[in-house]
């Protein structure tokens, strides 16, 4: 197990680095020298010096491999660079957003995962009934249906014409206390609803087909044989093998709780990280891009490994090398 | 089996139903036992190709599925064919249309004999009839235009109707405005009631793009509205108290001076600018003026026909007339001339049908009526024959394009969009996987490494990145390309881990060792051996994966970084639908790419999902 970790750590290592280095290029092949926008305005007697500082400054008077270990060294110190549309730094740019999209994300995860544990296990019990079929065609159109359509619908439904909830954007910063928590749960909901909906649509799927393979194992048969009542088998016998590869879901959707959506977040305008990435694209802001890439991509890599190594741990069958 | 769920699981009922679960193929499984045994009498005799086909078939599912997605086909394909798209085309004027036709429906009541006038707006129609009763027709917009008030339907001496709003005057000398008033331009106010003298009377009314202007018994204009950018409201001196005719188009007003000489008020332009000579000095009279958008046309008393304004469209194009020309009309992209036998001339953009005269009223007409989009002719077989534009089924976008064009050419992109990067994720998913699967060692070990490199990467932020890095520079057709590309080379690695791991169970099966020992050669046991049993997993995926490539160059577009406008695309016709009027107010465009995309991928989804259960009925027991 420990010389799993440590290989599997080891491991990382390159991939990191490959991405880095692919994430690094890719703000080089970007039209437009950022020393050049820096220096817009100067008197022209003053330019060419004003372009060398800056260039100076920006690091790109050194060659490429300078600038490339130069950069990650930073990263790894935890300076993510410079925001250049805000002119602070990439780690204050997305503190707030990042919060926003904690919060939203772990009600969506705790919903579609509640929800869909309860769910698929009684679809995979009861299979071929009404309940089940209703599911089946929920998730069937769950997974067919554009993110923003849904968003679109409720902002139409419930903020236009019934005036229920608001359209999208944050709560008044100026609240306090109660008012605000009320405002921000306010807003919260229909974005909320929109990613349960849709990752709901998947993750049923996943719990009754894991349910469902459980409930075809010869130990099923044989605790139905031992004349135990249905109840135990289902929940004593079935339900905590089919959590099995429940867990492993769990542990790496913790991932999207970072990155966010983007569709969501943007047809809702809540600040979160997806609205971040996509208006730093939209602004050209290159590094706050690369750094939230990279900090995705790491933590992508991080949940993966961590569900990994729980499965393992959950199931004893499971043995890693 | 939810009949047999009260039932005790008696000794019959669980050989019944392991027959049922052996035989029955379906998807929900509640055919009769009966049926299952049948079924197993004629299942024995199938091929495996024909059983996996007729459990396609016989899936509900399954066939709703293709239904949707054959319909989808036809409507983004066979509807191209009939409705081709000018990706340059724009007309601002019509913009935010709502869906509806029957522009051109003129009422029973108003006829040939009756008819006094007929006002067209963007997409409706105002009437007057002899006895002053109005009429109105066409498709409604939010400023409800269509709902005439009360006072209006009747004892009406003239009326005009602007591109959104209607001016009508009435035997008392009120003028009654209804529709749009953002400007003011419905409503005759306090102001201008007061800048008419004593005992002046109104005579006639005229409107265009946001405003209204009338004439008065003493050839006074008075135009009100939105004036800011035309400057109409200040009529020039040495017109003012000399009009005895006018007409009004979207910026300008053309006058008719009581010696015979026409003016061009509003925004400076050719048409300003460029009148002839002959009508300036007066040595030709003006008999009748009339304005489209950005050309005037003139009758002479003479019966000479003077166009004049910018060339575009061919409207200068006059063609030669054999007869004397009693009238002239000029609708909103065309113009029309039409001699004492009843023949009409037309001429100019026939991009809505403006100049697509019907044989009704070819050699017939007696009068015509032109304005924006619509014409009629009263014609001497006592009809009133229309052509133009009839209305946009599915309305206009902000543009002013028509939907439904846009609708149907939006998913010939998305539908093939989707396709190519399907296949080509298909191509390097299947052979990596392939090469991976079965050189093993240290390729295996290279190419898994890439495979995970690339699936570890969040795939919705890394494609718009790469959309907005590389694409940045980009011509629109270039980024449609990029699109499928980088959709395709970033989905593979899902597809290589399947086929790989399918193919190292595959092929340590028996069969496999049979065919080694009989000595089949090792490139014919995996082409004809192994190969066909991990394609019936890539169909199934390469199937689901299709409606899901769809819904993200759909949610690509829709955030701005996909098929770039003009280019219609499913998700590119949303991008406008995130202002709080769209979502509101103009529904069909964002409800209906939203509702396309959803049926076509739903289409995928449902045929995916038979094919799966059809070619591996194990995993619906």
């Amino acid at each position: 197990m420990i010389k799993y970790t440590i290989k599997r750590i080891l491991s990382l290592i390159p991939v990191v680095f490959v991405i880095s280095v692919i994430l690094f290029g890719l703000t080089k092949l970007m039209p437009g020298d950022p020393a050049k926008l820096m220096v817009q305005g100067v008197r022209p007697e003053y330019y060419e010096q004003a372009l060398e500082a800056a260039r100076a400054d920006l690091g790109l008077d050194q060659d490429i491999v300078t600038q490339y270990t130069k950069w990650i060294a930073n990263i790894c110190q935890g300076n993510l660079g410079k925001s250049s549309v805000y002119g602070t730094e990439v780690t204050e740019v997305i503190a707030r957003p990042m919060q926003n999209t904690i919060a939203m994300n772990v009600f969506v995860l705790l919903f579609s995962l509640g929800i869909s544990i309860w769910v698929g296990i009684k679809s995979a019990v009861k299979k071929g009934s009404i309940f089940d079929q209703f599911w089946q065609v929920f998730s069937l159109v769950g997974m067919s249906v554009p993110t923003f359509f849904i968003g679109l619908c409720l902002i139409f439904l419930f903020g236009y014409n019934l005036k229920w909830l608001p359209t999208g954007g944050m709560p008044d910063t100026s609240l306090t206390g109660a008012a605000y928590l009320v405002q921000w749960a306010q807003h919260l909901i229909l974005p909320v609803f929109t990613l349960t909906i849709i990752s709901l649509a998947g993750t049923l799927r996943y719990v009754r087909n894991a349910m469902l393979e459980v409930l075809n194992q010869d130990y099923i048969r044989t605790a139905r044989s031992k004349g135990l009542s249905e109840k135990v088998v289902i929940y004593s016998h079935a339900f905590r093998n089919a959590l099995i590869p429940v867990v492993t879901i769990v542990i790496a959707s913790i991932g999207t709780l970072f990155t966010g959506s983007m569709i969501t977040e943007s047809v809702f305008q809540w600040n979160g990280l997806g609205l971040v990435l996509l208006n730093s694209l939209n602004k050209r802001d290159f590094w706050v891009v690369v750094s939230m890439n990279l900090m995705y991509v790491v933590i992508y890599l991080v949940t993966n490994f961590i569900a990994d190594l729980t499965y393992a741990l959950v199931d004893p069958r499971v043995k890693l090398d | 089996m939810a009949k047999n769920n009260n039932e005790k699981q008696s000794f019959m009922s669980s050989i019944k139903g392991m027959f049922k679960r052996m035989f029955s193929f379906s998807f929900r499984g509640n055919k009769n036992v009966e049926d299952a045994v049948v079924n197993l009498e004629e299942e024995e005799i199938k091929t495996p190709t024909r059983v996996i086909v007729s459990n396609f078939i016989h899936n509900k599912f399954a066939v709703i599925g293709i239904v949707l997605f054959v319909i989808m086909l036809c409507f983004s394909f066979i509807g191209g064919m009939i409705k081709p798209l000018d990706l340059l085309y724009r007309e601002p004027v019509m913009s935010n249309v709502r869906p509806g036709d029957g522009y051109l429906s003129v009422p029973s009541e108003l006829n040939a004999d009756n008819t006094v006038k007929i006002s067209s707006g963007v997409t409706f129609s105002v009437g007057l009839a002899k006895n002053g009763n109005l009429y109105i027709w066409g498709v409604d917009t939010e400023d409800d235009v269509l709902e005439m008030p009360n006072n209006a339907s009747s004892n009406i001496v003239d009326v005009a109707a602007g591109d959104r709003h209607v001016v009508a005057l009435n035997k008392s000398g009120d003028i009654i405005g209804w529709g749009q008033n953002d400007f003011g331009q419905a409503e005759f106010g306090y102001t201008q009631k007061m800048s008419l003298e004593d005992g002046e009377k109104i005579v006639k009314l005229t409107a265009g793009e946001k405003y209204s202007a009338l004439l008065t018994n003493q050839g006074r204009v008075i135009v009100w509205g939105a004036t800011g950018a035309n400057a109409l409201d200040v009529i020039p001196t040495d017109v003012q108290g000399r009009v005895v005719d006018f007409d009004g188009s979207s910026y300008n007003l053309a006058v008719k001076l009581d010696d015979g000489t026409c003016r061009i008020l509003g925004v400076v332009g050719d048409m300003t600018t460029n009148i002839p000579e002959v009508l300036k000095d007066g040595s030709e009279k003006v008999k009748d003026i009339k304005l489209s958008y950005n050309n005037a046309i003139v009758l002479s008393e003479s019966g000479k026909v003077y166009v004049w304004g910018g060339s575009g469209d061919g409207m200068l194009n006059t063609p030669k007339f054999k007869s004397k020309i009693v009238g002239v009309e000029a609708a909103r992209t065309a113009l029309y001339a039409y001699d004492e036998n009843g023949k009409v001339y037309a001429w100019g953009n026939n991009d809505l049908g403006l100049i697509n005269v019907p044989s009704s009223a070819k050699n017939d007409t007696v009068k015509m009526y032109s304005d924006y989009f619509q014409t009629y002719a009263v014609t001497k077989s006592d009809k009133i024959a229309s052509w133009g534009n009839d209305g946009y089924t599915l309305g206009t976008d902000a543009q002013g394009r028509d939907f439904l064009t846009r609708l149907i050419h939006g998913g010939r992109i998305t539908l093939l969009v989707g396709v190519i990067a399907v296949i080509i994720e298909m191509l390097i998913g299947i052979t990596v996987g392939m090469i991976s699967g079965f050189k093993g060692g240290k390729i295996d070990n290279l190419l898994m490494r890439i495979t995970e490199i690339i699936a570890s990467i969040p795939f919705m932020p890394l494609v718009i990145t790469l959309s907005a890095f590389i694409g940045s520079s980009m011509s629109t057709d270039q980024k449609m390309y990029l699109i499928m590309i980088i959709l395709g080379f970033l989905g593979w690695p899902m597809m290589a881990r399947l086929v790989r791991s399918q193919i190292l169970i595959e092929r340590e099966k028996d069969f496999v060792l049979a065919a080694r020992a009989l000595g089949i050669k090792e490139g014919s046991i995996i082409i004809r051996h192994i190969l066909p049993n991990v394609m019936n997993i890539c169909i199934v995926n390469m199937t689901l994966e299709y409606a899901n490539m769809m819904l993200m160059e759909a949610a690509l577009s829709f955030l701005g970084f996909g098929v770039q406008d003009p280019t219609p695309s499913w998700g590119n016709m949303l991008n406008g639908a995130q202002t709080s009027t769209v979502i509101s107010t103009y529904w069909w465009q964002w409800i209906l790419p939203a509702v396309c995309v959803l049926i076509a991928a739903l289409s995928i989804n449902l045929i995916g999902d038979a094919l799966r259960e059809a070619l591996d009925p194990k995993e619906n027991q």
